[in-house]
Formats: C-alpha cells, structure tokens, sequence
C-alpha cells in the first residue's frame, strides 16, 4: 500500500486567466485549421493534436506519458491576431470604460472619495460578505464615477462612450461618432493602476481588466470535445472543435491580410468574422447576433450551453448520477403478502441481481441457476472469477460457465423470494419512506405490496410509481435486515404512536364485527379466518370458541368471538369502552381509534408487550378480517343513502330561513350603528363575527337534526363518517343541509367589484348572502352565484398548495441539511461532528417522541410495569440484575 | 440628490426615537430568560462534566443586549435558565465572544 498523505485545502480563488497563464498552462500552440492529414492522422499544430491528450484506448499521451482514461487532457493556445472581446465580459468592460477616464487611467473619483470607498471595501473583504461588495461596487463605485466627464485627476475631458449589442463600443469625438476597437479599449484597461482597480471591486494581484480582452484563445483538450467514429467509418467531431476550426481559419487569415497590407475594409471584414467565432464559441446565445449553424441547420452548442440548465453537464452529469441494480414501477395493492414483503414482477426479478459467493455447499444451486441462464427465471445474469473478471452468462457459453464454476467466484443470480431490497416511494419526507422489504417474485408487471403501508409511504393505487434498490454486498444486507425493516419503523418518531393500521374498509369491517349483536354461523365464521392467513395458534383459539359455542347449543359465533381470535392468548387490557380479557374481546366495539393507521392504539399495546413480529402478524391478520367480513356486508355510498322525506327538508329551509332573518335583525343594528362593540375589533368584525356565528350554528342544529332524526344509520355512507374509514360528518351536513360560509384568505368572500361580488348584487350591501354564505346543499345543488362563491377559495386552496409545496419542500431541504450531521449523544447532549456542543439537554427535556406516547410518558404505570416485570423475574430465577432504567426522565 | 436626504433625515429621527426607548430595561421583560455569569469553579466543573473545551460551547457576543448589565469578560460561561411551556426548565450554557 501506498502511504496516503492528506492535505487541507484552504481555500480557493477562482479569477480570470491571464494570456501568459494560458500559454503556461498549454501544450501546444495551434495554428493548423486542418486536423487530419491525408492518412487519416492528426496534424501537428492542429486541434487534434496529440499532445494535447489521447482518447483512443492503446495510445499513449505525448505531454503525460499516460494511457487513454488515466491522461486527463492537456490544454492548447491560438495566438489571436488581433485582440477580441470576451462575449461573457461586455457588460463588465462598458462599466469599465464608463467608470475610468480614458486619457490617464484613473477612477473618475475624488482622493477622499477614494479613500472612503476603500475602508468599505476592506470592512467587508476581511467580514467576507462578497454579495454586500459586489452590490456596494456596482451601486456607489460605478454609478458615481459614470456621471463624471471630467476626470478628477488630469482634468481631461472624456468622451461619450456609445454601446450597441452585442459588443460593439462607440466613441464620440469632436461630434463625430468613430467605433473603438478591442485594441484601443485594451489600452484604456491596462492604463488603470492597481490601486484604482481595488476601488472597482477588481482584485489587481490576481485579475486585471485588459484580460477581459482575449489576445490569446485557450483550446480545451481532445477529451473535452471528444470525436466519434460513425458507423459508416466516417468521423464526427464535437460541435467545439468545428467552432475552433472556424476561429484557427479565420485567424491565419486575418493574420495574412495583415501582414500583406490588404484594404482596410478587408481586414475589418475578417477582424469582425473573428469577434463573432469567439464569441459564438463561448455562447451561442447573444441576443442580437445570428446562432452559428452546422451545416445541417442546427445550432452549435457552445461552452455556456454545454454546463448550464438541466440538460447541462452540472445539472445533468454531476448532480445527476444514475445506478444500477435499482428499479421504478408502478405499485398496486396485494393483501395477501405480508407487510414487509414486496411483490416484484418476474422482468424485474430477472435484471435485478444478488452477487452470491460461490462455496462448496452451495455450488450445485449456484451451478443449477447458471445452467438456467438469464432468460429462464431463477438463473444468473453474470459470473465474476477468482481474479475479479466479470463474464456475462449468455444462452451459448451457459454451459461452459458452469462447468468452470468453482468456489471462490461470484455469481451474480436473479432475485429471489427472501432477499431484501429496500423500497421506497418520492418524496421521502421522513425515514418512513424506505423501508427494507423482502422480495416476493409474483407474475404482473407492477410492484405489489400491501395496503397497510400505504400510510407511511403516502402512497395510493392512482398510479404511483415506487423505487427499488438491491443491496449488493453483506454489509448492506445486514443494515437493510436490521435497521430498515419495515417492523423495525411501525412507531413514528414524532409521537411515538403506530403508524401502520387498518385503513378504509378495514375500519368499517371490523367496526361492524365487533358489534354486540353481530352473528356468524359457524362455516361462514370458519371460512373468513382462514382466509385471513389464521395460523396455528389462531386455528386453536378457533376451534375453542367453536367447541365453548357448540356446548352453549349456539350455532353461531358473535362477532367478538371471531374478532379474538386473532389475539394473542393472553392479553388484557382494558381502554375506554373496550375490555379485552384473556385474548377475548369481552365489552366494547373495535373503532377507528383502535385499530386505524396513525392510531391504533390496541396493536401499540400489542407492539409493546408482543414485540414488533407478533404486532405485524396481529395488524396483517385482522387486515384480512376486516376486508373478509365487510366483504360480506358489502359497503357501498350512493344518492340512496342521503333520501330524507319532505318533511325533513321543510325543516332544514326553516333552519336556514330563521339564521338569514336573525342575521338580517343583526345587519340593521349594524347599519343603525346600534351594535354593541368590543375592545380592540372594528364595528364590522362584531358584525360579522356574529353574523358567522349565527351560519355555524344553523349549520350544526341542521347537522345535529338530520343524524337525530332522518338520516339512516345503515347506509354505507354514514358508517363509513361514523366508524372513521372515509369521510366526515360534516361532509354529510354539507350534502343534505347546507354548505356554510365559503372563507377566502381568512374572511368573507371580498372580490371582485368595487362594493359587491358580483354584478348581480346591490353595492354596498353587506349581508353574508352575498359575501360567500352558500345556502344550498350538494344534493339540491348549487345557485349560479353560490358556485361562484364554492370555486373561489377551491381555485385558491389550489394555486395555495401549488406553490406552498415548492416553497416548504425547499424550506425543509434546507433545513434537514443544517442538522444532518447533529447527534444526540449518551449524555443527552447533542452535539455537530466537530464535537461542538449544540444543546445541553435534547430538545431541552431528553425526551425521545417516538418512546413517548404524543409526548408524553406514564412514569407510574411505567415504573410498577417494571416492578411488575421484577418480581416476575424474582421469582424464576430468584435474582435481579437489572433495576430502574426507565425512572431517570422527568415528564 | 434631494430623495436620499430626505429619507436619511427620517432615519436620524427613527433613531432618536429608538434611543428613547433603550432605556428600557429589556432583561426585566417577561420574555427574556436568566442570565447569570458563572464562576471560575462552576466554569471549570462545567466543561469537566460535558468535556469539551471552551470553544466548543455556544457562544453569544460581548454586546449582546441581554449581557450587558453582568460586565462580561470574553471566555466568560453564561447560564440561561429558560422556562418552555412544553419541556418545563431547562439550563444553557453560552461561552462569551468578542465582536
């Protein structure tokens, strides 16, 4: 091994590239336009040249001595005939030229201007608050010393400087407009003393401003702009190395009508041809002058085009790496794998591969799966030998593979049920978003999994795609089996409570099974816990309550009954109305509070005292139960279930009618000025306070009258609010009673004309009628302006969300990227990797939401829970090693 | 330039209107918690209990508003005992910088 010495890099300075750097940095100096000569071999002096850097593999760089791959490159010059513009520095040499006096170099400013603008400078140069520099340059510098004509120093008096897009500089003299050429204004530029040049926010030891102005072209090397060899043999150069052909021709021609004194008008014709292949050369963009085209019509791509955006090398190449043995499909549901597996199709099984070391006791598999090949599905895609030489397994050599198979080398085989893979769905806004899965290989085409993990990924059937990655090496395996699994993560961190749970139909399913007077005969009963994956202990607890039924002379089981024997054998627990004793669903109906995803405060208990593996399997089986039973109820939501009789519609108008007349009383006082007003809130927010007060209430007596007397309790609809599985009661008030007040921006509705909403309204009328209070329902349908009044905070929640998703997506990058590298230690300080310390105490009490309940801990029933665990202890084995841990938190 | 004047001579008279009110004593104000300057002993039992030297402590600027009446000296360990609704009373340690 090599000894590996590091270096500190203490900073960095990026400035701009003198000529005399460019020449030193170079390799070459190029004055050939042609690259081939005409055996195919790159000229010398041209821009192939190949001390310049080789890209054909087996040759061998002349500059480095390297091979193809390791030679990084090596840069050439084109002594340019005449000086040219910078196309990226135009906007920097006009402010030059504007801000200096041309005549003896100097800032148009004052000594004491000078000497002020200095000490700014060097505040905030040394504070290294570089954006407050540039802004106080641009804004106090320039903008000064451009109002000045006369120079402060030698009294001269300059002329007007004229630009016109994209670089040409005009020059008034004497009332005569005359164009300035590079070479004039590269003179101006090196007049500037240095001192000056600090003033102007340049820094003189590392940039001076005749560089702005390129005398000398660096060339990139051949690796930069590499050629292709097409198919038909013919080459292809890179789009740079055809816009240096066009700046070498142009220069040696320039350079020739120079020296051979041709006509003024000629030269001036080349010498602009040359300002405009520079420029295109560095970007092919500039407004104002015509896009340099390939032959073919298509634009070339210049310098600037090939980094920026996100088609660019940063965005794209760097930024943006891609890897293998990874995969996106769209998911759809399966409830009959288990949570923390996955459903991966058969295509997908197959290119997706585990790197599996051969051994001797498990070579004749490995050999097995080579012999397949990589068509068939459990077979293998690759080989790697002893030596590291990866072969691809194809149909014709498959059998020679695995006749030379030998321990020690590593078959890379499809996937397989029992591997894991961690899978995924964007955006992973918490660690919940991957978890480690184990492969089930299933026919389809789209990843399955089970619908209980829905809830952490975020994730619906709309046409989701998730993400899939193969971990390739043990390492990798062993952290994806025991830090990602998916019951490793069933509590969140952010309240300690499960995260996974029954969800839609699951809810209703088992709500209506636990009901008091729920029957199932014996076979139905039987029949739906074995669908629901009953194993054996389930089928024993099973047959008790069948045999404990029988000899009651029932020929039923109660929904209880059933609903228990998924439990385990021995839990009791008791919470609010649910009393579970011996495993036995005793009093009480299973809600949405007990068993619903982000609730689910039975399976908590269960994870608590069962461990993560039994609460999974309970949370999978009673999964099923409730899909199988609500199966047999069948839940569905349709206009039937909201048929209420005349009567009670009657009613509901009479509601609505009684709160516009008390609000009409209301709108008269207020008009009179004869309300009542409070301290701190205007006339007008008592009003309409009050007034919003009057529509809740009518809203919930409207509300409160259909679920006592009219609505039907056994429509799926109304299950569906009352039990928690989809859907609130208040959407059941908005489609039988009315809609409410529509808010929009935390108010009425205020939009529109001047004094009213609408046209149809009278001005100045301040009823809740006409400012968003919509008086129908979604049955009866809505009035024109009442849809009016519905869609204009619908249309603002949507653009709300739209940009706010952006906004705090960006807001939490930033910040999860601040404390990535935080660390809570055993002392319970938090401290950076620097070791510095952050906070005293984390989060200032200690506390670790995820081993609290929503942020809270039951230190008494948790300390006679240990007790309780002691004394069990105690009398097993008759010693106690272990004492309070739990006791030290403070609430 | 008659605009930047104008807006300059509104800003002298913001200020003045500010030095008014600095004679507030802000470390009074319910919202501002304890501030106490340890001593050589507790600033030494200190580090020894979390092990960490002087720089790796947080820090807050000799001019700090809510500093000023203690004298501080740069190297000083100022105690801030905070009351939180949620997580109760909780102390900080901060290490006192020059600007």
């Amino acid at each position: 091994m090599t000894e590996i010495t590091t270096k500190k890099i203490g900073g960095i300075i990026y400035s701009i590239a003198s000529p005399d750097l460019i020449r030193k940095i170079s390799a070459v100096k190029i004055i050939v336009p042609e690259l081939y000569d005409e055996d195919g071999a790159p000229v010398r002096g041209g821009l192939m040249d190949p001390r310049m850097g080789v890209i054909e593999p087996g040759q061998v760089c002349e500059t480095c001595g390297k091979p193809a791959g390791r030679c990084p490159g090596h840069f050439g010059y084109i002594e340019l005939a005449r000086p040219v513009i910078h196309i990226l520095y135009v906007s920097t040499i006009k402010d030059l030229l504007s801000a200096v006096c041309h005549n003896c170099g100097r800032v148009k400013l004052t000594e004491e201007e000078i000497k002020k603008i200095k000490s700014r400078i060097d505040k905030l140069r040394k504070q290294k608050r570089w954006s407050r520099l540039s802004k106080f340059v641009k804004k106090y510098v320039y903008s000064r010393a451009k109002k000045r004509s006369t120079c402060p120093h030698c009294n001269y008096t300059n002329p007007k400087i004229e630009f016109n897009k994209p670089y040409y500089f005009f020059i008034e003299e004497g009332g005569l407009k005359r164009k300035m050429y590079p070479l004039e204004i590269r003179s101006i530029l090196e007049k500037i003393p240095d001192g000056d040049l600090y003033v102007l926010g340049f820094h003189p030891t590392y940039s001076r401003p005749e560089w702005l102005i390129l005398t000398v072209l660096p060339v990139p090397p051949v690796t930069v702009r590499p050629s292709i060899v097409l198919e038909s043999g013919e080459r292809a150069e890179d789009d740079l190395t055809h816009k240096l052909v066009d700046i070498v021709r142009t220069n040696q021609r320039l350079k020739e009508v120079i020296t051979t004194g041709a006509p003024q008008v000629v030269v001036e014709q080349l010498y602009d041809l040359l300002q405009y292949h520079v420029s295109t050369y560095f970007y092919n963009n500039v407004a104002g002058l015509p896009k340099a085209i390939h032959r073919s019509g298509k634009p070339i791509k210049s310098i600037v085009e090939r980094l920026i955006g996100k088609e660019g090398i940063i965005r794209y190449n760097l930024l943006g790496k891609r890897l293998n043995n990874s995969g996106r499909a769209v998911i759809s549901p399966d409830t009959k794998i288990r949570m923390n597996e996955i459903g991966v199709p058969y295509e997908v099984a197959k290119v997706l591969t585990v790197p599996e070391r051969v051994t001797e006791y498990n070579i004749e598999w490995l050999r097995k799966l080579v012999l397949n090949g990589p068509d068939k599905y459990p077979g293998a895609n690759y080989v790697e030998n002893t030596e590291g030489k990866r072969l691809a397994i194809t149909n014709d050599n498959k059998e020679t593979v695995a006749s030379l198979l030998k321990p020690g080398w590593i078959v890379e085989r499809h996937l397989m049920d029992g591997d894991i893979v961690i899978f995924g769905r964007y955006p992973s806004l918490h660690r919940m978003s991957w978890f480690g899965h184990y492969v089930r290989v299933l026919p389809g085409k789209t990843f399955r999994i089970h619908p209980g993990v829905c809830t952490p990924y975020n994730a619906d059937f709309d046409g989701d795609e998730m993400n899939i990655y193969v971990p390739q090496t043990e390492e990798s395996r062993a952290e994806a089996i025991l830090l990602m699994e998916l019951s490793n993560h069933m509590i969140t961190p952010r309240y300690g409570e499960l995260i996974m749970g029954g969800i839609q139909e699951v809810v209703t399913g088992i709500y209506l099974l636990t009901q008091d007077d729920t029957k199932i005969p014996i076979n139905q009963a039987v029949d739906i816990v074995y669908k629901s994956n009953a194993d054996e202990e389930g089928l024993e607890r099973l047959e008790d309550f069948i045999n404990r039924a029988k000899s009651e002379g029932r020929d039923y089981l109660t929904g209880k009954e059933v609903f228990s024997v998924f439990l385990p054998k021995d839990l009791s627990l008791t919470i609010k109305d649910v009393k579970i004793v011996n495993g036995e669903l005793k009093e009480g109906v299973i809600s949405s509070e007990m068993i619903k995803s982000e609730k689910g405060k039975l399976f908590l208990y269960i994870y608590n005292y069962y461990g993560k593996e039994k609460a999974l399997k309970v949370i999978e089986r009673i999964f099923l139960l409730g899909i199988c039973y609500q199966y047999l109820h069948g839940i569905t939501c349709g206009i039937g279930d909201f048929d209420i009789p005349k009567e009670a519609k009657e009613e509901i108008d009479r509601i609505i009618e009684e709160a516009k007349k008390e609000i009409d009383v209301l709108y008269e006082k207020y008009k009179k000025g004869e309300l009542e007003g409070v301290v701190g809130r205007s006339l007008r927010d008592v009003y309409v306070d009050l007034s919003q007060k009057k529509i809740a209430d009518a809203l919930t007596a409207a509300g409160s009258l259909l679920i006592k007397k009219y609505i039907r309790k056994d429509t799926g609809t109304y299950i569906m609010a009352y039990t928690g599985a989809r859907g609130k009661l208040t959407d059941v008030y908005q489609i039988l009673g009315f809609l409410g007040q529509q808010a929009f921006r935390g108010g009425l509705v205020e939009f529109g004309y001047s004094g009213r909403n609408l046209s149809i309204f009278k001005k100045g009328y301040d009823h809740p009628i006409v400012k968003g209070w919509v008086t129908s329902n979604f049955s009866k349908g809505l009035k024109p302006w009442e849809m009016f009044f519905h869609a204009i905070p619908g249309r603002d929640a949507l653009m709300d969300v739209a940009i706010r998703t952006s906004k705090s997506g960006y807001l939490y990058r930033r910040l999860s990227h601040s404390i990535y590298e935080l660390i809570a230690f055993d002392d319970l300080t938090v401290r950076d990797s620097k070791g510095r310390i952050i906070q005293f105490i984390y989060g200032g009490d200690g506390m670790f939401p995820q081993k609290t309940e929503s942020g809270t801990l039951d230190l008494e029933f948790i300390v006679n829970e240990v007790l309780k665990g002691l004394s069990d202890k105690k009398d097993k084995d008759g010693s106690s090693k272990k004492t309070k841990r739990t006791g030290r938190r403070k609430k | 330039m008659p605009k930047k004047s104008k807006k300059k001579k509104v800003e002298k008279g913001k200020k003045e209107k500010l030095r008014s009110h600095s004679e507030i004593d802000i470390t009074q104000h319910y919202l501002v918690p304890k501030h106490e300057i340890l001593s050589e002993e507790e600033k030494k039992e200190l580090l020894e209990k979390y092990k960490v030297k002087l720089e790796d402590l947080p820090k807050i600027l000799i001019t700090d508003p809510a500093i000023s009446k203690l004298n501080p000296k740069p190297g000083d360990i100022v105690r801030i005992v905070r009351m939180d609704p949620v997580a109760g009373e909780s102390v900080y340690y901060r290490v006192v910088i020059e600007e």
